[in-house]
């Protein structure tokens, strides 16, 4: 296999474009037609059209705002709880089972709560934003920094280091791989939450836009801001997962994560 | 059971401070008389029966999907390459940005809700299922052949129990997951089910219910998280019991 190959999946990509390919024949050929389907092209069309007056752009960046905000929240709050949780035993006896409890409630279903409590602003999103990235924060934080290497712990005791150092200088660099998968997972439930706030409560952002773009009856609009979700979904994760190793880049090695 | 103490504090504490006429914090006592309307006419009940049956035809469905394409795509390194980037865009897709799409495209139909619960639930059993069959042992694959066994054989007695395991471990993803995107279509939709139940208390601004339905969401959502957990564990002994014998 030449490097090339290897290092960009041009079958998979070439693949990709021949189903949009073939989507956008079959529609022109009037091989298969669905009443709310466009061609490609059209979705194309449409896409530009809302970049140009403007209204992706402000529909994205509510959007995002939202969920990033109370993603970054529940990211520092997540990993203090988390540390705080498996470092003090008593606080960890005493509400494990609650946040067990907690967690196995589909966080969907606070969306009516956070919009009764809230109303209809921004700051519902991020608030259910937050709660949602929160747990899987948290969970892994926890998970991780319990799940050190036992020589290092060892490594620890020998040099005679003190409590916080353990846990500042072993432990949390330990559970930076953890963290990050947990971080990963917290963005995309914040995202998931703040479309459904929308959809449901908030007249604003891309969720909303959706909405009304199937109450207008335009499915190239939809499609376009479905394609912008998708994109901005990947490039947000890709982001981070570079980020990551790029301040983490020992910690990521060590614990198989890194190129 | 100590564990507990945080979560029973503070609903003791909200139902000792909260007043009961409260738009927002009504306390716990007065959940179960919100919800009390909902039991007259088997209201809540028939909305648990529509969420149960979409979230299990919806898994169902997902883990053959899941399973089929997984292993069809794990099996072959030309097809993953070429089907990976398709699968992994549609992967990322939030499951919620697709329900209005589908609600126009199907109506507001069981149809529809099937369609968007299917379609995120059928990733971690496709995903499972792929890298369980890239990491087959060549040597379990041979035997079919040796054996000059027939191609459903192959399937039923190599293939099957080989990647039974990963389809569960898959399934103990999904179905937390659909039941979510369950709730999650039927919150935005108000077709039927729990989820457009609390869409339309939360609507007519009854807190009391929305809470009480809070409640039976989060049993319901520990009721599926026991089953799945119970039902892997239980066939992944049995398999593993049998490998060893």
């Amino acid at each position: 296999m030449s490097r090339l190959t290897s290092r960009f999946n041009w079958l998979g990509f070439s693949t990709f474009f021949g189903f949009i390919v073939l989507w956008e024949l079959l529609i022109r050929l009037k091989l298969i037609s669905f009443d709310y389907v466009p061609p490609p092209s059209e979705v194309f069309v449409a896409a530009r059209d809302l970049i140009l007056n403007g209204e992706m752009q402000l529909n994205l960046q509510h959007t995002l705002t939202a969920a990033l905000v109370g993603w970054i929240i529940a990211s520092v709050v997540g990993v203090i709880l988390g540390v705080l949780l498996a470092v003090l035993r008593p606080m960890w006896t005493y509400s494990m089972a609650s946040v067990d409890a907690l967690r196995s409630l589909p966080i969907v279903a606070f969306v009516p709560v956070a919009v009764l409590l809230f109303g209809f602003s921004l700051q519902m999103e991020i608030v259910l934003s937050f709660y949602g990235a929160l747990w899987p924060v948290l969970l892994n934080t926890f998970a991780g920094m319990r799940d050190v290497e036992p020589r290092l712990l060892e490594v620890g005791r020998v040099m005679r280091l003190s409590k916080a150092s353990r846990i500042w200088k072993l432990q949390l660099p330990s559970a930076t791989s953890h963290i990050v998968v947990g971080m990963r997972l917290g963005l995309a439930i914040s995202l998931v939450l703040t479309l459904v706030a929308e959809m449901v409560g908030n007249p604003a952002g891309l969720g909303f836009a959706l909405v009304q773009a199937a109450q207008a009856l335009q499915p190239a609009q939809m499609f376009a801001y479905i394609v912008a979700i998708g994109v901005s979904g990947i490039i947000l994760n890709a982001g981070l997962i570079r980020v990551a190793r790029l301040l983490f880049s020992g910690q990521m090695a060590s614990s198989g994560e890194s190129k | 059971m100590r564990g507990l103490l945080p979560l029973v504090l503070l609903l003791l504490i909200w139902q000792m401070f909260g007043q009961a006429d409260s738009p927002y914090f009504p306390p716990p006592s007065t959940w179960v008389t919100g919800v009390q309307p909902l039991l007259a006419d088997g209201v809540l009940l028939t909305a648990l029966g529509w969420t149960s049956l979409t979230f299990l035809l919806g898994l169902v469905l997902a883990t053959i999907l899941g399973a089929t394409l997984g292993t069809l795509v794990g099996s072959n390194r030309t097809m993953d390459r070429a089907f990976g980037p398709s699968l992994e865009f549609l992967r990322v897709l939030p499951a919620a940005s697709l329900v209005p799409l589908a609600a126009l495209i199907l109506g507001y139909t069981m149809q529809m809700k099937l369609a968007v619960v299917v379609l995120p639930a059928t990733w971690p059993i496709l995903l499972s299922c792929r890298s369980a069959r890239r990491s087959m042992s060549p040597v379990l694959l041979d035997v079919p052949k040796t054996l000059g066994l027939s191609r459903r054989d192959r399937v039923r007695k190599v293939l099957v129990p080989a990647l039974t395991p990963a389809v569960l471990l898959g399934i103990r993803v999904a179905g937390p997951l659909a039941l979510i995107i369950t709730l999650l279509v039927e919150i935005v939709t108000r077709i039927n089910g729990l989820g457009a139940l609390m869409g339309t208390a939360q609507a007519n601004f009854l807190s009391a219910q929305v809470y009480g339905l809070l409640v039976i969401a989060g049993a319901l959502g520990f009721v599926v998280n026991w089953l799945v957990t119970r039902a892997e564990s239980a066939v992944v002994l049995r398999m593993s019991g049998r490998v060893e014998g």
